[in-house]
């Protein structure tokens, strides 16, 4: 195995609650969803983060975030079509998950200051004068636009080694094996994953609940 | 790559706070407050229209009618640009504008007339046509 159940099912429940975000971003009946939704997505970032450090193997940062010239070189070979034997992801892959976990961070800490000039502020858009939210809003706007760009990226890159490069990644996602996987998982990730996760909704929504106004 | 571009976003965000609103005077800072006015009536609609406070409703719907029928004035030629949200479209297409600006003073007029019927039905789909009036403008002449 290489990914575990947390990295498989966040994932695609990423997908899913960032496709919804873009539904609900501008529809005035679906704000409130859509807020909630956003402080989900950052529960998930942090958990995520957090799951860099103390994952499993192939889910930790040290895994995967590569040096500037690492990243070149592997982003040289993927042009190439020059397979990486690598279980985990490439130092190129390893990039976009930098950039999609940050801009998915940015997006939902924009969105607790937010506006939509009309009648919905962000539980926390109390702390700032009205023209500091308007602001946030834009950059709001902004990061959304380049997180589509970004999954784009994400999206065409997965095609490639998928169709042209026939690696089955999209596969791998789906029940956690790829060619050179050594992991096994047990119980073990499931309960220090379940913490990770109670611990970040706890200190996130319970946090947003405490002092933000909804 | 990614360094070059949240330095980008961040100094972008600064320089535009650093000339956001706050520097707004005269017609364009009045414009302003009376629309924060607005979305403070709009949040207090919106509790109302849930609780179904006829009395409510109808005071708020006649301050944005109000707001509705004298907003136009508010946006004399040339009182465009930073710090204003306004685009240039509400001058180049004032038509367009003021057809706008009339669809929300009809909206906010049926609104004061369900609160009065004290029809409960009427009076929440009048209160989501005012706030599809709010955006209808903004799609087209206000910056995001
Ligand atoms: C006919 C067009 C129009 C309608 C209708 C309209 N607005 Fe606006 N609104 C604008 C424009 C243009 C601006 C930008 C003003 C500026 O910055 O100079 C604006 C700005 C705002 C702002 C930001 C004010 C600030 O502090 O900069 C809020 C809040 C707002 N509108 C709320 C509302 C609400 C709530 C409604 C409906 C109840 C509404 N507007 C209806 C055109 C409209
Ligand atoms: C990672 C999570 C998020 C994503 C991907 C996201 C995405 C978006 C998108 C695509 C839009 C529409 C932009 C447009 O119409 O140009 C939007 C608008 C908005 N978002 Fe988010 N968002 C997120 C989190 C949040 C959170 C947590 C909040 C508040 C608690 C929030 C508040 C808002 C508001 C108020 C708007 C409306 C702005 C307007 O109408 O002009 N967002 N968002």
């Amino acid at each position: 195995m290489v990914w575990d159940v947390w990295v498989r099912v966040g994932h695609w429940l990423v997908v899913a609650l960032i496709g919804f975000q873009f539904f609900s971003g501008g529809d005035l009946d679906l704000i409130d969803w859509h807020a909630w939704t956003g402080i989900a997505l950052l529960t998930w970032v942090a958990f995520r983060v957090l799951w860099g450090f103390v994952g499993t193997r192939h889910a930790r940062f040290s895994d995967f975030v590569g040096s500037p010239a690492q990243i070149k070189s592997s982003f040289r070979k993927l042009t190439q079509r020059q397979h990486e034997s690598v279980a985990g992801h490439t130092h190129a892959g390893g990039l976009g998950v930098i950039a999609l976990l940050g801009l998915v961070a940015l997006l939902a800490m924009t969105g607790l200051f937010a506006t939509d000039d009309i009648i919905f502020d962000g539980p926390l858009s109390h702390w700032v004068d009205s023209d500091v939210a308007g602001t946030v809003t834009s950059v709001h706007h902004l990061l959304s636009k380049l997180l589509i760009l970004t999954i784009v990226g994400h999206v065409v890159a997965i095609a490639w080694h998928q169709g042209v490069m026939k690696e089955p990644l999209i596969q791998g996602m789906l029940h956690g094996r790829k060619a050179g996987g050594q992991e096994a998982f047990g119980q073990a990730v499931l309960v220090r994953g379940l913490l990770v996760v109670g611990v970040c909704a706890l200190t996130i929504v319970g946090g947003l609940l405490a002092v933000g106004r909804f | 790559m990614k360094r070059v571009i949240f330095g980008a976003v961040s100094v972008w965000a600064l320089a535009s706070a650093a000339v956001a609103h706050s520097g707004a005077t005269g017609v364009v800072k009045e414009r302003m407050d009376r629309f924060e006015a607005s979305k403070d009536s709009a949040k207090v609609l919106r509790g109302a229209v849930k609780s179904a406070d006829f009395a409510a409703i109808e005071a708020e719907a006649v301050a944005l009618n109000a707001w509705a029928s004298e907003m136009l004035e508010y946006f004399p030629e040339g009182s465009g640009g930073s710090p204003s949200e306004a685009l240039d479209t509400v001058w180049s297409d004032w038509d367009g504008f003021s057809a706008k600006a009339g669809d929300y003073e009809m909206a906010t007029a049926k609104l004061v007339s369900a609160a009065q019927s004290q029809d409960a039905a009427a009076t929440a789909s009048a209160f989501k046509a005012v706030m599809g009036s709010c955006k209808g403008c903004h799609d087209d002449y206000k910056a995001d």
